[in-house]
């Protein structure tokens, strides 16, 4: 078949998001054990992270612009350099998030939690599963995955609702809570964003397959 | 490329209904039917023998000059088949025109290659006025205004090829027809043709042969794309808004086509 050299390429992109995937999932699940076990080693790792997926998202998109530029792709295989453009771009806003969770973490200092964690980690839990669930939809072009990932990301809404219920009333019956709940308030805040993330992915899917735009809600 | 789907429909100056062309015995169009909107620039993209030159000859009876062809069906122009026994096909020609692959100006001077298709339609107007109007649409009297009587020959290809389309401008037709237009030029060269074509299209209605599917992206509103079946003969594929055939064409043929991935 022709264009051998073309779709090798984008089957080197596509390993290159893999491994950026294994990465932001690791700096969830890192963030939030971090966050459960007050380690301020872990926070700083999950940190320098960071530098590890921006480095992968600027070579993904200079090979991807190069691969425009060289080959001018049209029709579906240019929704696929697109597409490849977007997800890296929502994996590394993803990472970003997770960052902030861990500096939040530094921020809390060395103290106890005001509380025992159990919807926040419900959150990370989900929102690396609805991070799964979006690749393997993107990876698979299935447009009935990315659906279900739509329908996820209610739960996540609830479960930060919940979050932010009970914390306020927590600093609210207790005043000197409220800089810790509020932090906490702000890493629910941070995993929500997280799982709109795999939601625009989920959407990206859609356009890569059917080539039109569309919001799911 | 257009940008936006003109949908607001601009008016067909050419109809083309079931028309099927035979070289002798060999058919090379079958059941060929679309309309060419007016002003707009309509591109014929698809493999070699896939009869788009042929389809693109047929606009202006060029394929009669082919001896035993044949076509069936019509091509209405003007409300008039131009396949009719009534229809005389100079006459078509002075309305379509013409401009082919590799530049063909006349063993003459600059000034009397403009002036030839007014000279034999017995034109009595003012030459030099409309050697001028002719040479300054197709974007070469800067280049050419202060040696209108050197030979065509001293010109660039580029430059020769824009003096071909001002020599079929000249005699003011409707459409333009261009086989493959800038084939035989350098990159420069070609941006300067391209870049008339969107000139142009304000005044004509252009139909454009091209193998460059990036060029067909750029310059045409519309795409048709045809394809020689397993009877060789050539078949209308797809037609279509170009930004739709070059973002999300309705057939697989199409989209393989386009991205190289035809076998």
């Amino acid at each position: 078949m022709p264009r051998e050299e073309f779709d090798k390429a984008l089957k080197e992109l596509q390993i290159s998001i893999n491994a950026v995937e294994k990465t932001v999932k690791k700096m969830i699940n890192g963030s939030i054990d971090a966050l459960n076990n007050r380690d301020i080693d872990l926070s700083n790792k999950i940190i320098d992270m960071d530098d590890i997926v921006d480095k992968y998202k600027d070579e993904i998109e200079a090979k991807a612009i190069f691969l425009i530029a060289s080959e001018q792709p049209v029709a579906g295989d240019l929704r696929k350099i697109i597409t490849i453009m977007r997800v890296i771009m929502e994996l590394e806003r993803m990472a970003d998030y997770a960052e902030g969770i861990a500096k939040i973490n530094i921020r809390i200092g060395d103290v106890d939690l005001i509380k025992p964690l159990i919807d926040i980690p419900k959150m990370a839990e989900r929102s690396i599963e609805m991070l799964s669930l979006c690749l393997k939809g993107y990876r698979d072009s299935d447009v009935k995955i990315a659906e279900k990932v739509c329908d996820m990301d209610d739960e996540m809404d609830a479960l930060k609702d919940r979050i932010i219920n009970e914390l306020m009333q927590i600093s609210m019956k207790n005043p000197s809570t409220s800089r810790q709940a509020t932090f906490l308030i702000f890493i629910a805040h941070n995993l929500e964003r997280i799982a709109d993330r795999s939601t625009n992915i989920a959407e990206d899917t859609i356009f890569l397959v059917t080539g039109s735009s569309r919001e799911l809600k | 490329m257009t940008i936006n789907n003109e949908q607001n429909q601009s008016k067909d100056i050419l109809k083309v209904k079931d028309l099927s062309f035979y070289y002798g015995d060999f058919q090379a169009l079958k059941d060929i039917s679309l309309d060419i909107e007016a002003n707009k620039v309509t591109a014929l993209i698809g493999p070699s023998g896939c009869g788009k030159s042929t389809l693109l000859r047929c606009f202006n009876r060029m394929n009669d000059l082919y001896p035993n062809s044949k076509v069936q069906g019509q091509i209405i122009f003007d409300d008039l088949d131009i396949y009719s026994q009534s229809i005389d096909p100079v006459l078509i020609r002075s309305k379509v025109g013409m401009v082919f692959q590799k530049p063909n100006p006349f063993p003459k001077s600059i000034y009397d290659n403009v002036a030839f298709g007014l000279r034999i339609n017995g034109f009595a107007g003012n030459y030099d006025e409309e050697i001028e109007r002719a040479l300054v649409q197709s974007a070469l009297w800067d280049e050419v205004k202060d040696r209108l009587k050197d030979n065509a020959f001293s010109l660039s290809g580029g430059q020769q090829q824009r003096l071909c389309i001002a020599r079929a401008l000249a005699i003011r037709p409707d459409v333009i027809l261009l086989d493959e237009p800038t084939s035989a030029l350098d990159p420069i060269a070609t941006v300067k043709i391209e870049d008339l074509v969107n000139v142009l299209k304000k005044d004509y209605t252009i139909i454009i042969v091209t193998h460059n599917m990036q060029q067909a992206a750029r310059v045409s509103d519309k795409t048709a794309f045809l394809l020689s079946g397993e009877d060789r003969c050539g078949v209308l594929i797809e037609y279509d808004y170009t930004q739709n055939i070059f973002s999300n064409p309705k057939m697989k043929q199409t989209e393989d086509y386009i991205t190289g991935r035809f076998s």
